[in-house]
């Protein structure tokens, strides 16, 4: 037996997990997805794009469009500074921001950890979540990445598109 | 696919390419052996290749095409149009193999495929001459020194040894780079702290960028020739199917642009040839009735001017009829009884690019349905051009494509509204109206829901640019609609209404997310000197937004009588415009008012004296690599008394929208005194030369009447620019002749 066997049935077994909190409420996403976390971000506003889109960002290069998660679940947008997750759709290779409150930190969860979205969830919930971790500190929900990209949002028709009023934006 | 195959195709390619063009001169000058000799080259290296490779189809279609041209070449056979259609279709066989080898590797699609009936053909025409000699014929796979050609070329060996094949993405990545170069130089400018020699380490991270970016830009310009080249086929195709007889020319094929301008510009302008043909051109029998020879001519006709590239498509055909465009624009609905009272001829004629318009009463395959002009204006307008049309009936019609010499770092203006900045591209700025030196309510008045303003002797719409962006505006803010912007895309003209202007920018453009883009009023984003990032405005879906409607805003045309202004141009032409700038007086402190046209000013420079140099007396700079000679009229650099004030350095272009804008002071402690030269070139050799103009200071950039030379105004040429005299510096001597006349913005 060499020693990457361990390693390997261990990765198989567990998952790396990225935990974000958005209104109180902890998330978590695959961190393999994740590129990169920028910390006291203000993404810069996009008059007239639907009220999900955050805004855009500078990013190494790329101008990458930020979506607000705080707007995809419902709840009120705030003006003040926040976490951005750079995640990339692996189909286009472009990447794309997602702007949370905060960014707790990563943990390891067994596989087996995962169980099914409820059965009671909204559309839109249904669409952004993919099933629950159970975690010594409670759920933690998880999303799926496949359909955070901005046009999936678009293209499902469960949000609300109506822009809001974007104000003087300063980094 | 190997290394090899690639080349091989790439190098197929070109020869094919080279060789369409000089078959279709063949039919024209059929003696010409060198046009023969490089046909035969192109075959014969395909040929010589291919048998290396193993592609045994493409080398046996080769080695037929071989033995017709041979028979051509030893004057066995003469020139005539089957036989160049033979050879066309030869041409054609060889490119399909070609491209189905670039494509899968393979030279057939099916173990079946041939070209029997194609080299029967080949063989045919090679039997309406000799019978060349058992000897003459060369095996397939046969190396021949009896081609009588030079295994290597003298003109493709230097050639060679001057070009390189670059992968387009590899230009890419170099120009995102150079992009990110130029938003560091933009913002280490604006940052300038007071460390000693920060100032020189900046300017010179200014030069460096500068040339850099335009290494780059060069890298990735491409000849139009390479454009042109497929159109004489296709001329001379379609000129058979539509019964007409037409020779096409070129002129300016060496003129440069972007790679991805050049394939944005393809369909275009294959629309726009074809149109022409169908439908400029006449039928031989009406040519000669009408007095023309039978034969007709499109004319190609490319130039540069003032960071453009025009593309001018003219045809010496029966024209369009202004009034029968009218007409069925009101047919259509696309023209209000109201607004056709009020349109020039020339605002008609604007009228075929309207989706769906089409003059021909029936569809033909080639055109007819509407649509061809139609495509040739969006997808120039896409890529940052215009489009316009000259015709007079009967006489012929010139189609001009104007498009930007590179798509990704563009002049613009830098506004605020509602707190945000965004950038407006200057290609579609006319000028800046400051609200706050006029009594705003009495310049703008409310038409029903429209504000409009009275700008001179016009009105001129206006748009709110923070109601139309449902902009959150804090009522606090004292500054909203302080300036109108004047922009004119497409014809229409509207005034912006901004809060507050920094000064231009040259901005890299990034581009947005799908979704964005989506939105249809931003072409993109770019990062400021601030750091922060500006939206860029699209002009032309602003004024859609807005419902602005085309033609009855359009404006008059301004028409250059002068000879060699032989186009109708808008107003803001730099040909017709002019920086205006101050010389000190020699004795005095006066300041004189001179002016240059605004074409011949490349860049303006702010200096520290120390750069200057001097030879013999006179005052030199070194700019770029050359050594070049300063006017300094008013005597500036001896006195070293030069006032600061003056505008940073930046593209002459920048300055046509910086007519209001205070020129922001420039003097740095570190670097001493300065001095603010105009870079300019002189162009009545054929090669252009730069000189500098020592200036006190640059007032603005605006559009000016050339007065006529009388005796009592003296020997200089002098100019009304906004209600004074200048007299306008003696390189415009050289560039026009005496009559031509600059009409004021309206």
């Amino acid at each position: 037996m060499t020693s990457a066997e361990p390693v390997s049935k261990v990765q198989e077994t567990t998952l790396m997990i990225c935990i974000l909190q958005v209104d109180g409420m902890r998330f978590a996403i695959d961190a393999n997805c994740v590129c990169e976390v920028l910390g006291d971000t203000m993404p810069r506003p996009v008059p007239l794009a639907p009220g999900y889109i955050h805004g855009i960002l500078s990013y190494r290069g790329d101008i990458l469009t930020a979506l607000s998660l705080r707007k995809l679940l419902g709840s009120k947008a705030i003006a003040s500074k926040g976490c951005v997750l750079v995640l990339t759709d692996q189909e286009t290779d472009e990447r794309f921001g997602i702007v949370v409150d905060s960014v707790a930190g990563l943990m390891t969860l067994s596989r087996n950890a995962i169980e099914p979205n409820p059965g009671s969830l909204d559309p839109q919930s249904t669409f952004l979540f993919n099933g629950l971790y159970r975690t010594d500190s409670g759920l933690v929900v998880r999303l799926n990445p496949h359909h955070l990209k901005p046009l999936q949002i678009a293209n499902a028709g469960l949000f609300d598109p109506t822009p809001i009023a974007t104000a003087g934006w300063a980094q | 696919m190997d290394e090899l195959t690639k080349e091989f195709v790439a190098e197929s390619q070109e020869g094919l390419e080279r060789m369409e063009l000089c078959l279709t001169e063949l039919e024209h000058r059929p003696a010409d052996e060198e046009l023969l000799s490089e046909i035969f080259r192109t075959v014969h290296t395909i040929k010589g290749t291919t048998s290396f490779l193993r592609f045994t189809r493409l080398e046996t279609l080769a080695h037929s095409g071989e033995s017709l041209l041979g028979a051509l070449r030893d004057g066995k056979l003469t020139v005539t149009p089957e036989l160049i259609t033979g050879l066309l279709c030869l041409m054609d066989g060889l490119r399909m193999i070609v491209t189905l080898i670039d494509t899968t590797g393979n030279e057939c699609e099916l173990p079946s495929d041939n070209d029997a009936a194609l080299i029967d053909l080949l063989n045919k025409l090679r039997n309406e001459g000799d019978e060349p000699s058992p000897s003459q014929r060369i095996a397939p796979g046969e190396e021949h020194a009896s081609s009588g050609l030079p295994s290597s070329l003298p003109n493709s060996a230097s050639t060679q040894n001057r070009t390189l094949r670059i992968d387009v993405d590899t230009l890419d990545s170099m120009m995102n780079l150079v992009g990110e170069l130029v938003l560091t130089r933009n913002q280490i400018l604006q940052r300038a702290p007071n460390a000693e020699g920060f100032s020189d380490l900046a300017r010179r991270l200014d030069t460096v960028t500068s040339d850099l970016r335009e290494s780059v830009r060069q890298a990735r310009m491409q000849p139009l020739g390479h454009l042109f080249a497929k159109f004489p086929r296709m001329v001379r195709d379609l000129a058979k199917t539509c019964e007409r007889r037409v020779r096409i020319e070129f002129e300016g094929q060496e003129t440069g642009l972007d790679k991805t301008l050049l394939e944005a510009i393809r369909d275009p302008l294959t629309h726009a040839v074809r149109n022409s043909v169908d439908h400029g051109i006449e039928p031989p029998d009406q040519r000669i009735l009408a007095g023309k020879p039978a034969e007709g001519l499109i004319r190609l006709r490319a130039f540069q001017q003032s960071g453009s590239v025009v593309i001018e498509i003219i045809d010496d055909g029966s024209g369009i009829p202004a009034g029968a465009v009218l007409k069925k624009a009101m047919e259509r609905g696309l023209v209000s009884v109201d607004q056709a009272a009020r349109m020039s001829e020339h605002d008609m004629l604007q009228l075929i690019f309207a989706p769906g318009l089409s003059l021909s009463p029936e569809i033909t395959h080639i055109s007819g349905r509407g649509v061809g002009m139609d495509v040739v204006s969006t997808n120039v307008q896409k890529v940052g051009g215009s489009v316009e049309v000259e015709s007079v009936f009967g006489v012929g019609t010139t189609l001009r494509l104007r498009v930007p010499l590179t798509l990704a770092i563009v002049p613009a203006l830098v506004v605020r509204s509602g707190g945000q900045s965004f950038a407006l591209p200057q290609h579609s700025l006319i000028e800046l109206v400051n609200l706050q030196s006029y009594n705003s309510d009495a310049v703008i008045e409310r038409v029903g829901t429209t504000e409009v303003l009275h700008l001179r002797d016009s009105l001129l719409p206006i748009i709110r640019l923070d109601k139309l962006l449902q902009l959150q505006v804090d009522a606090a803010v004292g500054k909203r609609g302080s300036y109108i912007a004047v922009m004119e895309e497409c014809g229409r003209r509207f005034g912006l209404a901004i809060d507050d202007l920094n000064p231009p920018e040259e901005i890299v453009v990034k581009p947005l997310s799908g979704l964005l883009r989506n939105l249809g009023i931003y072409s993109g984003a770019t990062v400021l000197g601030n750091g922060d990032i500006a939206l860029i405005l699209d002009v032309k879906a602003i004024a859609d937004r807005a419902g602005h409607k085309s033609v009855g805003e359009e404006v008059a045309p301004h028409r250059c009588d002068g000879p060699g202004c032989d186009s109708t141009t808008t107003p803001n032409d730099p040909e017709f415009m002019m920086v205006v700038y101050e010389l000190s007086r020699r004795d005095a402190h006066e300041h004189v008012q001179m002016a240059i046209p605004l074409a011949q000013v490349e860049r303006i420079e702010t200096l520290p004296l120390t750069a200057i140099q001097y030879t013999n007396g006179r005052s030199m700079l070194q700019y770029r690599g050359e050594l070049i000679l300063l006017e300094d009229q008013g005597e500036l650099l001896s006195k070293k008394t030069v006032i600061d004030r003056a505008v940073t350095s930046s593209p002459a272009q920048t300055l046509s929208t910086a007519l209001f804008i205070e020129a922001p002071a420039t003097r740095n402690e570190s670097s001493g005194t300065t001095v603010t030269i105009m870079i300019c070139q002189r162009t009545e050799t054929s090669r252009p030369r730069r000189f500098g103009i020592v200036v006190h200071r640059v007032l603005n950039v605006s559009a000016g009447i050339l007065l006529p030379e009388s005796a009592e105004l003296g020997s200089f040429p002098l100019a009304m620019i906004q209600n004074r005299v200048a007299t306008v510096h003696d390189a415009f001597q050289s560039d026009t002749t005496s009559g031509a006349t600059l009409q004021e913005v309206a």
